[in-house]
């Protein structure tokens, strides 16, 4: 190994004061300066930081952000989910590969590779360009030609920056020309809120009270996992109860002066918050709003779990492309411990001491699967264990954790704030208080809006202005693409559950291409540790595919079907069985219009959603349906 | 903490200690739970999904389920035969059929697998000298990862790593650590699909 590689490996890693659960930082930190993370690279961090060099090499080819040969120093992402997609993502990618790509194939020594990229969390104003953490959206052609000129002649990335976004976007040092899209604000989440409030009220409570005031205001995880939060935080404390208590007895058995013991009692007894707040599912953007908006709140409601469940560390789990965000969530953190919200006895209660990490993560996120999740927070790949052991009990380094996403914790601070009452005035009686929702695609003002649970989804849709809607795609544990019957249907935990992320579709647009988008979205996010999944997914999408494109035969139905029933039962998380539960309700829900391409009828329909101009004509295939 | 617990398999009614797992629980009444990933080891498992049975009515891998008092669990019911063949079918499809003599041949054998309903093209994945005398085929390797608990528990953790991510997922072998014979026979004795085999021509003396 060359000194120059040692000196770079010493000091990359001990910015991160020789973190082992900092590897990822470190392997962004390397890649960002060698466009690579080779193996001798690998070798030389496992070294420094006491690890395997098996780790490191699965954490980098885990990661779709590193790898393991020189690949263009620069990367230029494009998004190219469904959304962009239907607003001309193709056309940008062509233009900037023209432009920055001299020799394409021959990328050894380029200086830039343009790279599709999958859903960046930012579905509201794609196509987005990603270069160096710069983020520019809305991309058209012109702005593609302006992009690719700017950085062939060597120009920084920032200086692509030429307006600035509205709210927090504007402020120094967050700089960045990414809007909110805040269209409706409701009570819970971008209602302004004094500062330390809810927290200074927390902790005249006992954790207990806590626990129990957010059970009381129903509050239930606004992400992929909807149980009840004060239930899950109860585990965490049992989980504690039960390791103490396994201990003691032990001790006790042994005869052993356990008082003298304390210290081991403590490092059995630690525990964490993780924060979900990466934007997990394919069109969801509501953690980036609010990490803009309402970082504090998340802050407190993450500080409020920790006193709740006794934790004294919370990470916050962002995703790359949130990298703008970095200084600035620091800086409002370091803030909040001058003001004594966070640090050694917050908010003057003696004893209670809390500290929140920043982590930036890397794709892939596994729809925000919690053990993915706390295993890229502890540095290593992000691959799904099986469960049990459950994170409540087993999770961040091995100890009890609470995971909860961004906005149950900001729904927590509220509750704090305002008491379970105020919470739970909006809602239903299942659902109290009020869900983000970001909607993208067909509709003119995309963004985010904070609804009371009960709302239809054709009220959502003409809060949108999504007229001549055909199909809804609503994110969730049972994601689906609802068709106009289903507009009438609310939303909430016991109507239509969703996580938040509602993508429209035209009616001209060909439903078997949103399926299969859909399919390719998640296939984009498996991490591949169990078999129906790993397996099952490709061999769904290719057939999806070739629905769409009317090459499908028949006895590929009856595989959809059994793929779809094994990735349902079969799956080891909850990204597999999202799969299965939406192609056996697709295959359900446009069981003729699957049939019909299957036998091949109509005009083979090379409908594909990019190549469909907006407002096309119904396309044959759907004429007769 | 230890005590017997009662529960039922399929309509059977059994007897288990605490701390075993289902799967255990019916081996250890004598019956035989179609398993692969999970090996002879106690750990690890839940990733191959053959063991799959429905525990008071929800899918669970019954190898990593604990089992508990008064558990009722189903294991021989059309849908969950349905989803072993189709499992086994999508292995099969990736490694083709064709050694007869492994772990995952006898388990499509069992259930009557024949030949795979989704086989399709793909790319040729090479077979790889790797450390040692280990010859790796990287098309039957279904990720179990029996081999890289095999090299922990022979002393070598770290040698042998699942890497990569969904499809691209593959066996790597750390070429710098030293490994004896004995421990390289036990990772290449774990392995329920053949993908790993000493090279005979080398093989004694280095
Ligand atoms: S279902 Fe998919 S994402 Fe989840 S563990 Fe299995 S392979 Fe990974
Ligand atoms: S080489 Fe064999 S034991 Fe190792 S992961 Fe592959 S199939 Fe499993
Ligand atoms: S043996 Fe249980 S999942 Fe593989």
């Amino acid at each position: 190994m060359t000194s120059r590689l040692d000196d770079l490996i010493v000091r990359e890693c001990r910015a991160h004061s020789d973190d082992r659960h900092r590897l990822l930082d470190i392997l962004h930190d390397v890649a960002r300066r060698e466009g690579q993370v080779s193996a001798p690279h690998a070798a030389g961090i496992a070294d420094r930081l006491g690890l395997s060099t098996a780790d490191v090499i699965e954490a980098v080819h885990f990661f779709d952000r590193f790898h393991d040969h020189p690949r263009g120093c620069t990367l230029v992402q494009v998004s190219d989910d469904a959304v962009s997609r239907l607003r001309g993502s193709r056309a940008v990618i062509t233009i900037l590969r023209e432009h920055l790509e001299s020799a394409p194939g021959s990328d050894d020594d380029a200086h830039f590779r343009v790279q599709p990229s999958g859903d960046m969390g930012l579905a509201d104003q794609g196509p987005v360009v990603l270069v160096d953490d710069v983020v520019i959206p809305e991309v058209g052609e012109r702005e593609a030609h302006v992009i690719g000129t700017h950085l062939r002649e060597g120009r920084p990335a920032s200086g692509l920056i030429t307006s600035l976004g509205d709210g927090n976007n504007a402020h120094p040092l967050v700089h960045s020309a990414v809007h909110n899209h805040v269209r409706q604000v409701g009570p819970v989440i971008f209602r302004p809120m004094a500062r330390g409030e809810a927290l200074r009220k927390a902790v005249r409570m006992t954790p207990a009270e806590v626990m129990r005031a957010v059970k009381t205001a129903r509050l239930r995880g606004r992400g992929i996992d909807s149980l009840p939060t004060g239930v899950k935080w109860g585990f965490v404390r049992a989980a504690c109860a039960e390791r103490v208590e396994s201990l003691w007895g032990q001790e006790a058995a042994i005869g052993r002066d356990y008082s003298r013991e304390f210290d081991r009692i403590m490092e059995v007894d630690e525990r964490y918050v993780v924060c979900i707040a990466c934007d997990p599912e394919p069109g969801s953007f509501r953690d980036r709003v609010m990490l803009t908006e309402c970082a504090e709140r998340v802050f407190a409601g993450m500080t409020i779990a920790g006193y709740a469940v006794g934790a004294r560390l919370g990470l916050l789990y962002i995703r790359e492309e949130y990298a703008y965000l970095v200084t600035f969530l620091e800086a409002l953190l370091a803030k909040r411990a001058e003001d004594g919200l966070l640090g050694q006895d917050i908010c003057g209660k003696r004893g209670f001491d809390f500290e929140i990490q920043v982590r930036l993560g890397a794709h892939p996120h596994v729809l925000g699967e919690e053990t993915s999740i706390i295993a890229a927070c502890e540095g290593r790949a992000g691959a799904v264990h099986p469960r049990p052991p459950y994170p409540t009990s087993c999770g961040y380094l091995g100890h009890p954790t609470a995971t909860n996403c961004a906005e149950t914790l900001c729904c927590v601070s509220k509750i704090l704030d305002e008491g379970s009452g105020s919470f739970c005035e909006c809602g239903t009686s299942q659902s109290a208080g009020t869900k983000l929702l970001c909607v993208s695609g067909d509709c003119r003002r995309p963004g985010v809006y904070e609804v009371p649970f009960g709302i239809s989804i054709r009220s959502v849709l003409e809060l949108a202005g999504a007229e001549n809607t055909g199909f809804v795609l609503l994110s969730g544990q049972s994601p689906r693409l609802t068709t106009e019957a289903e507009f009438a249907h609310r939303i909430g935990y016991e109507h239509v559950a969703t996580t938040g992320s509602i993508q429209c579709f035209a009616r001209a647009r060909d439903p078997l291409a949103i399926i299969a988008s859909y399919a390719q979205a998640l296939h984009a996010e498996q991490c591949g540790a169990c078999v129906p999944c790993r397996g099952g997914l490709p061999l769904v999408r290719e057939m999806l595919d070739r629905f769409a494109e009317g090459t499908a035969c028949r006895a590929e139905l009856d595989q959809l079907h059994r793929l779809a029933e094994a990735l349902r039962t079969g799956s080891l998380c909850v990204l597999g069985k999202a799969a299965g539960k939406f192609l056996s309700q697709a295959l359900e829900d446009h069981r003729s219009l699957f049939e019909s391409r299957a036998r091949g009828q109509r005009a083979v329909a090379r409908s594909h959603i990019e190549a469909k101009p907006r407002g096309a004509d119904k396309p044959a295939h759907a004429a007769g349906d | 903490m230890s005590g017997a617990l009662s529960w039922t398999l399929d309509d059977r009614r059994l007897s288990g200690s605490r701390g075993m797992t289902v799967l255990e629980g019916a081996e250890s009444a004598g019956l035989s739970i179609p398993h692969l990933c999970r090996g002879c080891f106690k750990t690890g498992g839940g990733r191959c999904r053959l063991c799959t049975g429905l525990i008071n009515g929800r899918p669970r891998a019954t190898c990593i389920e604990p089992l508990a008092e008064g558990m009722r669990v189903e294991f021989d019911t059309p849908e969950l035969r349905t989803l072993r063949r189709t499992l086994l079918e999508i292995l099969l499809a990736q490694c083709g059929k064709d050694h007869g003599t492994t772990e995952l041949d006898a388990e499509a054998a069992r259930m009557g697998v024949q030949e795979s309903a989704f086989a399709r093209a793909q790319a040729c994945l090479p077979i790889e000298r790797g450390p040692g005398q280990i010859v790796i085929d990287h098309a039957r390797c279904i990720m179990c990862g029996r081999c890289e608990r095999a090299a922990d528990a022979a002393g070598a953790a770290g040698f042998v790593r699942v890497i990569g991510r969904g499809e691209g997922r593959r066996l790597w072998m750390d070429d710098q650590v030293q490994i004896d014979n004995a421990c390289l026979g036990a990772i290449v004795a774990a392995c329920p699909t053949g993908a790993l085999r000493l090279d005979q021509s080398t093989r004694g003396k280095p």
